[in-house]
Formats: structure tokens, C-alpha cells, sequence
């Protein structure tokens, strides 16, 4: 039991399951929907936009992909410990040999399968249309992609953790606040540099080191308007998302260990 | 073998977020469960039953003390690796049938996929879900997921069974099913851990209770440990019957009727003697197991002490 084996078993099993729950609920659908949706009507402005259409197509399908991803890993990841532990579905299942750990990493993983299998579905639709708008694609999409990838996994990491020492509303509006000013992190150290000195400047300073600096894994731009994305900004923001994740997680798995479940 | 279950001194208090007050729902709860045993908590409602689970389960932790399953403290997920729990009023995922919670409840246990998918056929049957097995338990009545939560404990093969309220939510049928079941899992040795506030639901099962009054166990008795002989006789007259105290465990009168309870069969004679000395005659005689009611009366001073 103590054996890695055993705690990778049963944590994928949470994760699995947890992958099951979000699939068969009617968001998981209904995002999909919504997100094919607005690739098409991009496809129907494009042309409308003299000029920019190319662009437009790729800013607004890249858009969506996060947005939509953004929604989900809000409002799916807030609610999904919390609903288990107000319809007390998590008693049966805590009763078993399984720490609070291993339950609550499963569920998080459960959510970035989910995640990924939306961004999967809405990524190869987008690359589709495009290829067959433009004739090709450039590679700086793929990886644009993939970092929208690593900040939506770190978004669901902080819906991990507010849901569990709040409620999902609350969770979620602490989250969106993390990823409005995780996107603003550098121009609110800006501010803090014109504050005069003292606590509330202290305070601002140290607030934006401490939030995610999002802007890190956006390369929306860049693939867009065609410019290379160096490996050392994928494998950057790579590390500072894992790491970032962990740190949030363990938080999150210590105080989910001292909670009691009523 | 040490015991099972065994609670030391523990106490939980909870806060009320809001007034920031104390209240404590255990005190000083002390008590164990040996190998083999079916042992019944009582108590009214708001006793503190669920929670004194619940913190064996480890769901809640212990304000004080401590709490050993198998001498290992209840709070080592390893402990649970030979336990079943049935919460009360047990709710299950919604999204999932009937089958795939089991088997993935299975798995978590540590049971191997195929097993798995072999016990959890075998125990739907066994409950009546074997048509509801491939539903969504959404669909399920009250009386399903009672069902469905024993095939939940049992699916892991434990040796200690946890059970709040078994028998609550079922029809006469359902009761009558379920308590064949915990007789079967006696049989086989499991080690039972119930509560309830029905006394006839556990009279029938459990070897031991334990009167839980106020957070605390007030007493413990052995339930069945005694058969009582009961000797119904008439014609005796008023007044008291001092005289046969110290041969009966309990004298009832009834109008015309005065019912003796023996604990021992050999005071019988002495019992006769009495009721010919007193000009009556004996009208019946019944063997009868000693019931929780019994037990109940015993202890009133315990029984009213609720609030
Ligand atoms: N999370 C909590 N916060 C505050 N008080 C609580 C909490 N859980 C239980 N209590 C209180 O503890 C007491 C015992 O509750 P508990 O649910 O253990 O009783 P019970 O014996 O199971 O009752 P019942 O027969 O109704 O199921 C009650 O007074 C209840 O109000
Ligand atoms: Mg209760």
C-alpha cells in the first residue's frame, strides 16, 4: 500500500473516473458545441475584415480555445470536491485505503485530462479550418497551443485550492481574480514602482511575485504574426507552469488533509 | 487478538463558524470492539452516533484522544485496508451505474480489475440490483442505494464492517434481507460495528451495546448473554412481592397477573414456593431471550438523561 504502485493506481482510477464525470456532464458538451461555433463564425467574419482576415481568424480561434478552456477549468474545477463533499458521495469513497492525497491530486488530474481532451477537440478543429483557409499553418500555433495548455492546467490548480477552503462561488471569483491579474502581473509591478515607499507598496510588490505570471504562456501573438517561438520560452514557461502547479497543489493537499468533511 | 476498534478518551468539539461558540458532541468517549463481535452503539437522535463514526472513519478528526483500528491509529489510510463503511443515508456519484461504482470502488480497495468485475456481478444479484446494476444510480430509489452501499462494503471483502443506521430506509422486506446478511457476516467471523436508535433492528444481531447519552458511553451490555424464563402466575393477592426480589430478575404485575423474569432456571422451585405460599397458581411458563427492551428499562436512568 505504501508502495508507489498502489498510490499510482488508485490515483489514476480518481482521475479516470473524475475524467468520466466531467464528459458525461452537459458542460463538457455544450463547450464544445459553443467552441465549434465560434471557429465557424470566424470563418464568416474573416472576410468582412479587409486585409486582416488571415489574422483575425487566428487571433479569434485561439481566443476561443483559451476562453472556452478558461471557462471550464473555472467552473468545472471549482465545483468538482466540493459537490463530492456536500452530496457526501466522498465518504464511500474515503472510507477506502486511500489518503486525501492521492483522492484530491486524482481529481486534479482528472481535470487536466479533461482539459486537455477539450483543447485536443477544439486544437484540431482550429488547425483544420486554418489549413484549409490558408493552406498551411505555422508550427507557432501548435505551440501556442500547448502553453494555453499549461495555463489553463495552472488556472484548474487554483480552482483546486479555493474550492477546497471555500465554496465554488467564492472559489471561482478568487480564481478569475488570479487569472485577470496573473495577466496583469507585470503592469502591476509597474504600478508598484510609482507608489511611494512604504507597506501598501511592499504589499503590491509582493502580491505580483507571488501570483503566476501568466503572460508567460501567452504566445498568442507571436504564432499569429508568424514570428518564431524559441525553445527556451516553451521549455520556460514549461518549468515555471510544473512547478508553479506543485506548489499550488501541496497547498491545497495540506489543507484538504486538515479539513473535516460535514 | 487486541481488539478491533478502540476508542480512548476522545472528545470533538465543533465550532459554529458564526459565533465563533464551542460545542462538544463527544466526551470522553471510551470503548472497544473485540474480534468477532457485532457491537451496536444507541442513542436518541443528535446522540452523537454519526459523528463518533465519522471520526473512526477519520472523515472528521478527534478534538482529543484516540481512535485504533487494528491497533493502528485511525488516521493511517492503511487502517482502512480491512474496513467497510456504510454511512448514513449513503449518497453515491450520481453520473455512474450501479456496476461501475462498485468496480471502481473495488479498485481503489486494491482488488484486481477482473475480480472486481466478478464480485460486484455476484453482489448486485445477491441485492436485488441485478437489472439496476447497468443504470445510472441517478435513477435509484432510497431503497437502492441503501443496497447498493452494502455492495459497496462488501465488495472489499473487509473484516471490519462500519454500518450507520443499517436497516433505516428499507421496507419489512429489505430489513428482513439485510439482517439475514449481517447474521451471514458474523457467521463468517466479520467483525460488526453498527449504530441505531431502533432496538429491535439490532436486538436480533448484535452481541453488545452501548447506550450512548450525551456523547458518552453511559453503559455497556451484553445483549443474549442472558435467557430469561418467564413465569406467569395469578390468584396472589395485592401487595408487594419483597419476598421473590432477590430470586427474579423482574417482577411485573398486571392486574390479576403477576409475570416473573428468572435468570437462572434452577430458581424456578423457589418461585413456585412463593406463588403457593401467596394461595396462586402458576399459568405459564415461556424461555425467552432476554431483549434489548429489557436492557433498556434497566438503564432508564441512562434513557432519561437525554435531552
Ligand atoms: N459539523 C457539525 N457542526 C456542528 N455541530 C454538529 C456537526 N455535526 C454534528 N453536530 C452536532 O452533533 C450532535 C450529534 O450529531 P450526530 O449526527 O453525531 O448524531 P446521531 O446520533 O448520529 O443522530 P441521528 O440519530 O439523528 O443520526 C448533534 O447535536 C449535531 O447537531
Ligand atoms: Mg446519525
Amino acid at each position: 500500500m505504501k508502495s508507489w504502485s498502489g498510490r499510482a493506481s488508485r490515483t489514476w482510477a480518481v482521475a479516470t473516473h473524475t475524467l468520466r464525470e466531467t464528459v458525461r456532464d452537459r458542460v463538457f458538451a455544450v463547450s464544445l458545441i459553443f467552441a465549434a461555433l465560434l471557429l465557424t463564425v470566424s470563418l464568416v467574419l474573416g472576410p468582412l475584415v479587409a486585409g486582416q482576415q488571415d489574422k483575425l481568424i487566428q487571433d479569434f480561434g485561439l481566443a476561443s480555445i483559451s476562453g472556452i478552456g478558461i471557462m471550464l477549468a473555472v467552473f468545472v474545477g471549482t465545483s468538482l470536491v466540493y459537490r463530492e463533499v456536500e452530496r457526501r458521495t466522498i465518504y464511500t469513497l474515503l472510507a477506502r485505503p486511500i489518503g486525501r492525497g492521492e483522492y484530491l491530486i486524482g481529481k486534479y488530474a482528472g481535470m487536466v485530462l479533461t482539459l486537455l481532451l477539450n483543447i485536443g477537440l477544439m486544437g484540431s478543429l482550429f488547425l483544420l479550418l486554418v489549413h484549409f483557409h490558408l493552406g498551411a499553418f505555422s508550427p507557432g500555433l501548435l505551440a501556442a497551443i500547448y502553453l494555453t495548455a499549461w495555463e489553463l492546467a495552472l488556472v484548474a490548480a487554483f480552482s483546486i485550492l479555493f474550492s477546497v477552503v471555500s465554496s465554488p462561488f467564492l472559489g471561482a471569483f478568487f480564481t478569475l481574480i488570479v487569472f485577470v491579474m496573473g495577466h496583469l502581473s507585470r503592469d502591476i509591478l509597474y504600478f508598484a514602482k510609482m507608489l511611494p515607499e512604504g507597506a501598501g507598496r511592499t504589499l503590491v510588490e509582493w502580491s505580483s511575485y507571488l501570483l503566476p505570471n501568466l503572460e508567460y504562456f501567452n504566445v498568442k501573438g507571436m504564432a499569429v504574426y508568424g514570428k518564431p517561438i524559441s525553445s527556451s520560452i516553451l521549455g520556460g514557461a514549461t518549468v515555471y507552469g510544473a512547478l508553479y502547479i506543485t506548489a499550488v497543489i501541496s497547498l491545497a493537499v495540506i489543507l484538504f488533509q486538515r479539513k473535516d468533511l460535514k | 487478538m487486541a481488539n478491533r476498534i478502540e476508542f480512548k478518551g476522545v472528545s470533538k468539539e465543533f465550532r459554529s463558524d458564526m459565533l465563533r461558540r464551542r460545542k462538544t458532541v463527544i466526551h470522553d468517549l471510551a470503548f472497544e470492539v473485540r474480534p468477532g463481535e457485532t457491537y451496536a452503539i444507541l442513542g436518541a437522535n443528535g446522540a452523537g452516533k454519526t459523528t463518533t463514526l465519522k471520526m473512526l472513519l477519520d472523515l472528521i478528526s478527534p478534538s482529543k484522544g484516540e481512535i485504533r483500528i487494528d491497533g493502528r491509529p485511525s488516521n493511517d489510510p492503511l487502517s482502512r485496508r480491512i474496513l467497510g463503511f456504510l454511512p448514513e443515508q449513503p449518497y453515491f456519484l450520481q453520473h455512474l451505474t450501479g456496476g461501475e461504482l462498485i468496480r471502481y470502488y473495488a479498485v481503489l480497495s486494491g482488488v484486481d480489475r477482473g475480480e472486481a468485475a466478478r464480485r460486484s456481478k455476484k453482489l448486485l444479484n445477491r441485492l436485488g440490483l441485478k437489472s439496476a446494476g447497468d443504470r445510472r444510480i441517478r435513477t435509484y430509489s432510497k431503497g437502492m442505494m441503501q443496497r447498493l452501499g452494502f455492495a459497496q462494503v462488501l465488495v472489499a471483502e473487509p473484516e471490519i464492517l462500519v454500518l450507520d443506521e443499517p436497516l433505516s430506509g428499507l421496507d419489512p422486506i429489505g430489513r428482513r434481507e439485510i439482517r439475514q446478511l449481517l447474521l451471514d457476516q458474523k457467521e463468517r467471523g466479520r467483525t460488526i460495528l453498527l449504530s441505531s436508535h431502533i432496538l429491535e433492528d439490532v436486538e436480533r444481531v448484535c452481541d453488545r451495546a452501548g447506550f450512548l447519552v450525551n456523547g458518552t458511553i453511559k453503559r455497556e451490555v451484553d445483549v443474549g448473554a442472558a435467557d430469561l424464563l418467564e413465569v406467569l402466575a395469578e390468584g396472589m393477592g395485592g401487595g408487594d412481592m419483597s419476598e421473590a426480589d432477590h430470586i427474579a430478575d423482574t417482577i411485573v404485575r398486571q392486574g390479576e397477573l403477576v409475570q416473573f423474569a428468572l435468570r437462572n432456571e434452577e430458581d424456578f422451585p423457589k418461585v413456585q414456593q412463593v406463588v403457593q405460599a401467596r394461595g396462586g397458581r402458576i399459568v405459564s411458563v415461556n424461555r425467552r431471550r432476554k431483549t434489548l427492551e429489557d436492557l433498556f428499562v434497566e438503564n432508564v436512568s441512562a434513557v432519561e438523561d437525554r435531552d
